[in-house]
Formats: structure tokens, C-alpha cells, sequence
């Protein structure tokens, strides 16, 4: 805990990330449980004042159906956010799991290593396209919801938490007290679990903090663009605005473009003031930095090194398209 | 040692060979998409359409598996690409917005090298004090936000206070030269029109500006993180010791080594890149392929544009795939510790 | 009045670490007579690569902090000048060279390229051009700087053939008179047929070869001083012999004056001409290398010679010295050796020996700051 602390403290970004985060949450716990707290108007019931602009009694004004934006934007922030924290937990963990899978048994030659080079040349193709662009286009084809918005995104997600895990486990498999273990006889599962999976847990849980909030922009552009959920049935950010620009509201009356707009920027901005401070303090790579700037000690310089490193920066598999493919397994 | 200009040949053919079963993998992918997604993919995607159409397509897709893929992979590679619901070619469409994107894609690409690598190598020099936190409340202030929200700022408030035009390519449509490019300064600079060609430049920076400044993080992260690697390091003192100025230290031996670290996320960017153009061109009217896969997909709530959808789809696939070798290639030309072999 | 080509007087820095100054160097003053060596040796964490990083103001300002005390260079006090104007007396005036010859060159740039940059930089200051910022020390006549000797005018190969014509022929012959010098240099630190290593890249060279090259570079500036921080530390032993001759005749040769910066008593001894003995951050003693290496007159320095196994031998264990080296954040009072000191009395514990300060003379005599420095001939 006191760790975690420091960790908070090394930067005063970090700490704003962080406060912000907490309000974020508690915001929208309170407008899920209590939302006359926050703000007198309920969902979807329209005041009598239309397409105003902010004044006291509508911060961010009303919109051409007499809602007001405010409200709205507080009544979407449990839906986005929790939708966004859905769909990178469980890429986190599905994709975690096959990417510790790849990474750890990827012996050529074996079954292991026949599975891991299917499941890498899946991920491969999937990387390919932008998660953006592969997400509308099954979002298109499953049609609206929020269900189908959800697995649309989450098939386009899960490839970047296997990448990310199989790198993070290739860079942990070959390390030391890991071939100690093995050694002294310790099963394969319990060294996976105990000691592999713990080690990689921090890196992927900082790429999971930053990650919310660029599944957050991904699925509300996807609202943006018309598809995922229907507004007004369903609050959501993205979809408020698409609805707004539908009825030529943004250029008429551009301040509904505030409400919005603001939300999810500060919520996406605070996921990612937290997650880069938490990177700065938490990967590898700059704790040998921050120990080997102290000694003045050299860092490493091997070439293959170097390169596996750059690719461990991006959590990259060594055989996108490339690198040499038909490897089974890299270089330890 | 392997370095040679043949040996380079060498390595760039390597990874060209290395690109084909990925690209037959992308179609095998839009192959599934296109056949296999939707349950009832007929009525799905033509809800409105006369029984002749709906008739035709359930043909389609009542031949075996393997059938409808070797006629979609000869499809693909005459050129036939499908049309829209209306009848209108793909290929022609996607063949005329590509160029107009690549403009866009490589103007946001300039500025974000310009601007973005060296805030890196300033957040690097002033590590944890005011001007790296600046620098990443920048950086992490393009990333929160969406394309969609900056470009409806930019085009809406931004242009207008700026005295920049909010939307299409030049001021006047058609412009009065052929355009064999379809890049709109480029167009204009082979035609020797210069003032169309500065309208184009006008008309390309905002656009620009706004797609850089969203996807500039990683590179400006990238930069940071590898110059803080680099800078402790011996040879650094060494060219400080030589007299070098420290600009000279900074660009010309920290940053060319750091940057070698930094090419790797040039696959990753032009992903962000590709991703974006489709809402920035939709907002700033700029006729490239982000635009017609916007309306492809349906958005706005227009009839989507199956074909096109998928067409579209498939490209910027290629795309991502093609930046990510150009990121490997020039990986192995900066890093002199690669054999080319 | 002897000729000095660095004074240090009374320099004291720090590290400001989180809420901590680390106090890494106290009140250290000697002075460098101008061609000659003064070796620096001392335990890792002394103090005496910050020190030797401190002179040309290599140190990152903010963590480290230079607290108190001169360093004259040029008649100018180094301590005082904003660090922008520092390049400029880097190089022709002071220049270094470092451990690891693998970091030491940058991997990026071919061999050719990094010499000649170092070589440019100098002709540009010879011819007068401003070069990195105002120069303001006062004009150096560089006409004195003596030339590479003729020692290398006879290891020029006749005429090269074979593979060193083809190897001559790829590098830039836009300059032939800078790549001239370049080999020239290179000839000088006994590289045989230096056209075949100007295209290859640091990481192509074994480690001697490094080195070497790193010297050429550092020397190809024609320094006032060279500080060389533990430059044979990284080498297999084969090689530091190798090294150190070179240096050696290089010392003849080029007039330059040395800081050498070890911890390894054996280079020192035979590299240097007067020896400082560094512990904690000060300067516990001073002197003529063989003076000081034969009747020490400090307790660490003779307890430093009893653990080198290769001074005393004996048929026991190897001698060390008790205890461990005080943290520099909070270090002893009085005398910061005391703690381990096998004479410790009680003023050792209150009353810090004063610090060392060179004295006037045509050669510094051999002082200790310890307040029983008499007493320590007697130690075992």
C-alpha cells in the first residue's frame, strides 16, 4: 500500500489522474443509486426548455428535445464507463490467458508450440486492422445494442492484451529463478501461476489503466458514427452527439457540443493521467533507466537485445508481419 | 557485415515475401466477414431491396465455402470490388480517395515527427520538472481526445477563429486543372496553379493539424522514454566532451540513436492514423477513403455500402500492414547493429 | 611557481536526492602541474568519478550540486561559468575518456565520422571560428600544441594494397586532409592500417580496439587535460597492459596533462606521477606516487595496500578492511574513516583532520589528512 502510494506521489499528474479517477467513480456510483444528489432532472424526462444554452439551471444547456445535457451526461457516465471497464476486463483476461498460453509453452516442435503460433497468426491478422475501423465494421454487421456494441469491440480488443501478455511472458520465461523453480521441481502450472502470471500482472494492469480509456474514445466514436446503442434509449456519450450533429444541432447551436464533449475528455484524460504516471514508475524499462542513471552503469546493448526490448515496449510479437514469420518460437 | 546496398535488397525483398500470407490472411478475414457474419446477411444488409437483388444474393451465398472464396480472391484482384446498394463501382471510389488520404495521413505524419519528437526529447531533457509535465498534459490531452470531438471543435469553432476554411480540399470544386493524383497540393503544384496550391495547403493544415495532434502520444511517449535511455549513456558524454553544442548532443547523437526505438511505434501510429481519418474526413469533407468508409459503414444513418464497407476495411488493413514494414525496414537501416543478412 | 593545467580548491558536491543531499565529494583540493599525471584512487562510491565529471561540469545539475569551491581552468573559475558557455572550453581544453569503450562511442556513427567530428571541432576553434557559444577563455596559442611525433611518420604503411586500397577508397575523400588526420591519430594509438577500421561501426571493434579509438578521439583535440576515468577498468588484462603502455608513451608524445581516475592500486602505480587517495568523499592523502605507495601515511591508504593481494603476499587469508564504507548522506563525524580506522582515538571521533590543500613548491610534498599520520608508518 505504501508502495502504491509512492508510486502516486512520484508525479503530481499521477496524483490528479488519480483523484480524478476516484471522482469519476464515485460520481457514477452516486447517480446510480441516488441520482437526485447530482441533479434534479431524471433521465429522459424533458423540461420545458428547449435547445438553451447553459445558464445556471442547465450547465451545459438543453438539447432540441428539452433534456438537459447535464443530466444526460451524468446519467450516460455509469453506462460508458462501465461498458468500457467491461470490455478491456475481459480482453484483459481472455486475451491474458491465451497470450500467457502462447508465450509460455511455445516450444517449437511441440503441441504447445503448434498451438502459440496458431493463436500469434490469429492475433497477427486481427492486428492488422485498426481497432477502430474492425470495430465499426462488426458493429455494423451485428447491428445496434448494446450488446452487440460491446462484443464488437471486444473482438477488435482481445488481440492487444495477447500480444502484450505473450511478450511480457516470453521476457519473464527465461529469467533466472524461473529456471530455478523449475529446477527444484515445481510444476509447470503452479510456475505459471505463481511465478510467471505475478510478474506480469503489473505491466498489463498499467496497459489496463490506460486502456479504459482508449476503449471509452473507440466505443464512443462508434456511437459517434451512428452505430452501437440508440439514443435517447440509452445514454451514451457518443451517441448524444451524433444525435445532437443529426439534428444540425452542433452548428446551430454549438454548445451542446460542451457536455459531451467535456465529459468524456476529462474521464479519458484522467484514465490516462493515472496509467502514464503508473508506466513512468511501473515498466521495467525505466526502472533500469532510473538504477542504471544512479550507478552510471551501462544499460544493454546487445543488438538482439536492444530489438527484443523495443518490441517488449509495445508488448509487439516478434512475428507481425516483418519479422520472420514461421518462427515458432524467438530467440530467448 | 552484412550492410551492404545488396545485402539491403536482400532484406527488404525477405519482408516483402513476408507480407503475402498476411494479406491473404486480411482476406481471409473480410472473406468471413462478408459470408459468414451475419446470419441472414441478405436482409441485413438490404432491408429494402427489390426480390431481384435479395434473390441474387441468396445465390451468392448458396455455393460451397471454398467456391465463394476463390471467386471473391479473382474478384479482388480484377479490380471488381463490388458497388453500393445504388450500383456505384467500389474500385473507382476507392482507387480516386486513397491519394487524398495518403495527403492527409502524411501531412499529419510531418507534423507529428516535427512537433511531437522534439517535445519528446525536451520532456527527456527536463525530466519531472514543469516542462515534462506540460509537455505530457499535451500529449495525453490529444490522446483523451476523440477524433470525433476534435474534429467537430476544429472544424467548428477552431476555423472559423483561425480564418481557416472548415472543410473540403480547395475553395473552389473542381479546381481548373486535371487532377492526376488526386493529392490536392500535389495536384495543384504539377499544374503551376500556386494559389490553388496554397488554398490546398490551407485547406490540408487544419485537418492535419487536428489528426497529429490526436495520435502524437506515442510518438512523443516513445521519444521520451527512449531518450531517458539514451542519455545517461557514456557516448553522450562523450560527444558533450568533444565540444559539441548541446543542440549537436541532443539531435544529432542522443536522438539518432533514440530514435531507433521510436520507429517501432510507427506501425501502431498509422493504425491511430488510418483509424482517424475516417472521422476527420467526414467532418472536414475531405474526399479520401476515411470519408467513403464512414458513409460505407452506415454512418449518419445512411444505407451502408456492404461491399464498399469491406473494401475499405481490407485497405486500411493493408495500410497498417505496409506502415508496420516501412517501421521494420527503416528499424534495420537506422540501427547499424542489424545485420541486413 | 609551477604551471598548472586544473586547480581544484575546495570543491565540495552534492547529490539532492528526494528530501537527502547526498554529500559525494567534501572539500577535495589538489591541482594538475601542467604534463603531468595525477592518479586519483579510491573505493567505488569515493567520490572520484563525480569529481572527475565534476571538472568539465559533466554532471546533471540537478541532481548533482556543486556546493562550494573553485575550479581553476584557464584562469577561470569553472564553478562560476553558466553552463552554456561550457562546450566551448570542452575538447580543446579539457576532454575525457570513459570506461566502457562500447558506450563510449556511439553506436550509431561509423569511426570515421566520430574522429572527424572531434578533429573539425578543433580546426574550427584553431581557425578562430566561434564554435558552441562565446568563447571567453583567454586565446590559446595553439601553434605550441606539438604534433603527433614521428613515431607514427614511420608506421605509415608504404602502400597500401590489397584490401586497405579498397578500404581507403570508401570513406570520404571530399577531405583528404581531415582524413589524413584522422589516420594520423589513429596511427598514434599503434592502430596498424587504420584505413580498414574508418567504415566499420563501433560494435565491429573488439575492446582494446575501442579504447583506443576512444583515446584517438579524446586526443585528436589536442587537450590542455585529459581526465580518464577508469579507462582500463572494462579490459581483460591483456589488454589494459596494452593500454597502458600506449598511454604511457602517449604521455611523452603529446604533452597533454592527465587526470587518471582508478581503483585499481597496479595502474595507478604505474601511471601516475602523484597520487591522491580518495575515501568518502574526501581527500585523505596526497603525494609522489612512489613515496605514497611506499611509506603510506594515512591508515586506509595502508590498509588499501595490505588488501591488494598483489603488493603483500602471505600465506593467510587475504587481508580487508573492517567495516563498510560510511553512507554519504550521513556520514561520520570527526574523521569519516574512524569508524574503521585501526588507530582510532577520541579526537578522531570529534575533530574531522583538516583537508588537504596543496602547497606552494616545485613539488608537492607528501601530506595525509589524519591527525596520527607520524603513527602510521608503524602499522602492520
Amino acid at each position: 500500500m505504501r508502495t502504491f502510494w509512492n508510486v502516486l506521489r512520484a508525479n503530481p499528474l499521477t496524483l490528479v489522474g488519480f483523484v480524478l479517477v476516484v471522482l469519476i467513480a464515485l460520481t457514477a456510483l452516486i447517480i446510480t443509486v441516488a441520482p437526485g444528489l447530482l441533479t434534479p432532472y431524471r433521465s429522459d424526462v424533458a423540461t420545458n426548455a428547449y435547445a438553451q444554452a447553459p445558464s445556471w439551471a442547465h450547465p451545459f444547456g438543453t438539447d432540441g428535445g428539452g433534456l438537459d445535457i447535464y443530466s444526460e451526461v451524468l446519467y450516460a457516465l455509469p453506462f460508458d464507463l462501465a461498458i468500457a471497464f467491461a470490455i478491456a476486463g475481459v480482453a484483459l483476461v481472455a486475451g491474458g490467458a491465451l497470450g500467457l498460453i502462447a508465450g509460455f509453452w511455445d516450444r517449437p516442435g511441440s503441441v504447445g508450440g503448434a498451438v502459440s503460433v496458431l493463436i500469434m497468426r490469429i492475433t497477427d491478422i486481427f492486428l492488422a486492422f485498426p481497432s477502430l475501423i474492425l470495430a465499426l465494421a462488426i458493429a455494423v454487421s451485428l447491428g445496434r445494442g448494446v450488446l452487440q456494441l460491446i462484443v464488437a469491440v471486444l473482438l477488435t480488443w482481445w488481440p492487444y492484451y495477447v500480444r502484450l501478455a505473450r511478450g511480457e511472458t516470453l521476457a519473464v520465461k527465461h529469467l533466472p529463478y524461473v529456471t530455478a523453480a523449475r529446477a527444484a521441481g515445481v510444476t509447470e502450472g503452479r510456475i505459471v501461476l505463481r511465478h510467471v502470471l505475478r510478474n506480469i500482472l503489473e505491466p498489463v494492469i498499467v496497459y489496463f489503466t490506460l486502456d479504459v480509456g482508449t476503449v471509452l474514445v473507440t466505443l464512443s466514436t462508434i456511437g459517434y458514427v451512428g452505430l452501437g446503442v440508440n439514443y435517447p434509449i440509452t445514454p451514451e456519450w457518443g451517441s448524444m452527439m451524433s444525435t445532437y450533429q443529426n439534428a444540425g444541432l452542433i452548428t446551430s447551436d454549438p454548445w451542446t457540443v460542451l457536455g459531451p464533449g467535456v465529459a468524456i475528455f476529462v474521464t479519458v484524460l484522467a484514465f490516462s493521467l493515472l496509467g502514464d504516471g503508473l508506466r513512468d514508475v511501473l515498466d521495467p524499462r525505466s526502472r533500469r533507466v532510473l538504477a542504471g542513471a544512479s550507478t552510471g552503469g551501462p544499460t544493454s546493448t546487445s543488438p538482439a537485445e536492444r530489438k527484443e526490448e523495443a518490441d517488449e515496449a509495445l508488448g509487439r510479437s516478434k512475428d507481425l508481419p516483418g519479422a520472420a514469420l514461421g518462427e515458432g518460437s524467438p530467440a530467448p | 557485415m552484412g550492410r551492404s546496398p545488396s545485402d539491403l535488397a536482400v532484406f527488404v525483398a525477405k519482408r516483402l515475401l513476408q507480407l503475402v500470407p498476411v494479406l491473404i490472411g486480411i482476406t481471409i478475414l473480410t472473406f468471413v466477414f462478408t459470408h459468414l457474419s451475419t446470419v441472414n446477411p441478405c436482409a441485413q444488409w438490404f432491408p429494402h431491396a427489390d426480390p431481384t437483388t435479395l434473390a441474387n444474393c441468396r445465390a451468392q451465398f448458396s455455393k460451397p465455402l471454398y467456391v465463394q472464396y476463390w471467386n471473391y480472391l479473382v474478384n479482388l484482384l480484377h479490380g471488381n470490388w463490388g458497388a453500393s446498394v445504388q450500383g456505384r463501382p467500389v474500385y473507382p471510389q476507392i482507387a480516386q480517395g486513397l491519394p487524398a488520404t495518403l495527403e492527409l495521413v502524411l501531412a499529419s505524419l510531418f507534423l507529428m515527427i516535427v512537433i511531437g519528437i522534439p517535445l519528446g526529447v525536451i520532456a527527456a531533457q527536463s525530466a519531472g520538472r514543469w516542462a515534462d509535465h506540460l509537455v505530457r498534459i499535451f500529449y495525453l490531452s490529444g490522446w483523451a481526445t476523440p477524433t470525433y470531438l476534435g474534429a467537430v471543435i476544429a472544424a467548428i469553432f477552431v476555423a472559423p477563429y483561425l480564418g481557416l476554411p472548415s472543410g473540403g480540399e480547395y475553395t473552389n470544386t473542381p479546381p481548373p486543372f486535371p487532377q492526376y493524383t488526386h493529392m490536392s497540393v500535389v495536384d495543384a503544384l504539377v499544374a503551376g496553379n500556386l494559389s490553388y496550391t496554397g488554398d490546398a495547403l490551407v485547406h490540408l493544415i487544419l485537418p492535419a493539424a487536428t489528426l497529429a495532434f490526436i495520435n502524437m502520444g506515442i510518438a512523443t511517449r516513445m521519444t521520451r522514454s527512449s531518450m531517458l535511455e539514451v542519455l545517461p549513456l557514456d557516448y553522450v558524454k562523450s560527444a558533450r566532451m568533444k565540444g559539441l553544442s548541446d543542440f549537436l548532443v541532443m539531435y544529432k547523437h542522443a536522438l539518432r540513436n533514440a530514435l531507433i526505438t521510436t520507429t517501432t511505434v510507427l506501425g501502431v501510429t498509422a493504425g491511430g492514423l488510418l483509424a482517424g481519418t475516417v472521422v476527420i474526413e467526414t467532418v472536414f469533407r475531405w474526399p479520401g477513403i476515411g470519408n467513403y468508409a464512414y458513409y460505407a459503414i452506415g454512418g449518419g444513418g445512411n444505407t451502408p455500402n456492404f461491399d464498399g464497407a469491406v473494401a475499405v476495411v481490407a485497405v486500411f488493413a493493408v495500410g497498417v500492414v505496409v506502415a508496420n514494414l516501412i517501421a521494420d525496414i527503416l528499424y534495420g537501416v537506422l540501427d547499424p547493429r542489424v545485420d541486413w543478412r | 611557481m609551477m604551471d598548472f593545467a586544473v586547480s581544484i580548491e575546495g570543491l565540495s558536491i552534492d547529490y539532492v536526492v528526494g528530501a537527502g543531499r547526498f554529500h559525494a565529494v567534501s572539500d577535495v583540493s589538489l591541482d594538475v602541474p601542467t604534463g603531468r599525471v595525477v592518479g586519483i584512487v579510491g573505493e567505488t562510491g569515493c567520490g572520484k568519478s563525480t569529481l572527475a565529471q565534476a571538472i568539465p561540469r559533466l554532471l546533471p545539475e540537478p541532481p548533482a550540486s556543486i556546493g562550494s569551491g573553485r575550479i581553476i581552468f584557464r584562469g577561470m573559475d569553472l564553478v562560476k561559468i553558466p553552463l552554456w558557455k561550457m562546450p566551448a572550453l570542452r575538447g580543446t581544453g579539457i576532454s575525457m575518456i570513459f570506461q566502457e569503450p562500447l558506450n563510449s562511442l556511439n553506436p550509431a556513427f561509423r569511426v570515421y565520422d566520430q574522429l572527424v567530428e572531434a578533429v573539425r571541432m578543433r580546426r574550427r576553434r584553431e581557425a578562430g571560428e566561434r564554435v558552441a557559444g562565446p568563447r571567453e577563455s583567454p586565446p590559446f596559442d595553439y601553434s605550441r600544441r606539438p604534433v603527433p611525433g614521428a613515431v607514427e611518420v614511420l608506421s605509415r604503411p608504404v602502400a597500401p594494397g590489397g584490401a586497405t586500397a579498397a578500404a581507403m577508397r570508401k570513406t570520404s575523400s571530399r577531405h583528404p586532409e581531415l582524413r589524413e588526420e584522422v589516420l594520423d591519430f589513429l596511427r598514434l594509438v599503434r592502430i596498424s592500417d587504420p584505413e580498414t577500421i574508418l567504415d566499420l561501426y563501433p560494435h565491429e571493434l573488439s575492446g582494446g580496439m575501442r579504447q583506443r579509438v576512444m583515446i584517438a578521439m579524446a586526443l585528436s583535440e589536442k587537450p590542455a587535460l585529459l581526465i580518464a576515468d577508469e579507462p582500463t577498468s572494462a579490459l581483460d588484462v591483456t589488454i589494459q597492459a596494452q593500454v597502458l603502455t600506449l598511454m604511457k608513451d602517449l604521455i611523452e608524445e603529446v604533452q597533454t596533462s592527465i587526470l587518471f581516475i582508478s581503483h585499481d592500486l597496479g595502474v595507478i602505480a604505474e601511471m601516475a606521477d602523484e597520487v591522491g587517495v580518495m575515501y568518502a568523499g574526501r581527500l585523505v592523502e596526497f603525494g609522489p606516487v612512489t613515496e605514497l605507495f611506499d611509506a603510506p601515511r594515512h591508515p586506509y591508504t595502508k590498509a588499501l595496500l595490505r588488501a591488494s593481494p598483489t603488493r603483500y603476499k602471505s600465506d593467510g587469508p587475504l587481508a580487508s578492511i573492517a567495516g563498510s564504507v560510511p553512507n554519504l548522506a550521513h556520514p561520520p563525524d570527526g574523521c569519516r574513516f574512524h569508524p574503521r580506522c585501526p588507530i582510532p582515538r577520541p579526537v578522531c571521533r570529534v575533530d574531522p583532520p583538516p583537508p588537504l590543500r596543496p602547497t606552494d613548491g616545485p613539488a608537492s610534498p607528501h601530506r595525509s589528512a589524519c591527525h596520527f599520520a607520524q603513527e602510521v608508518e608503524s602499522l602492520p
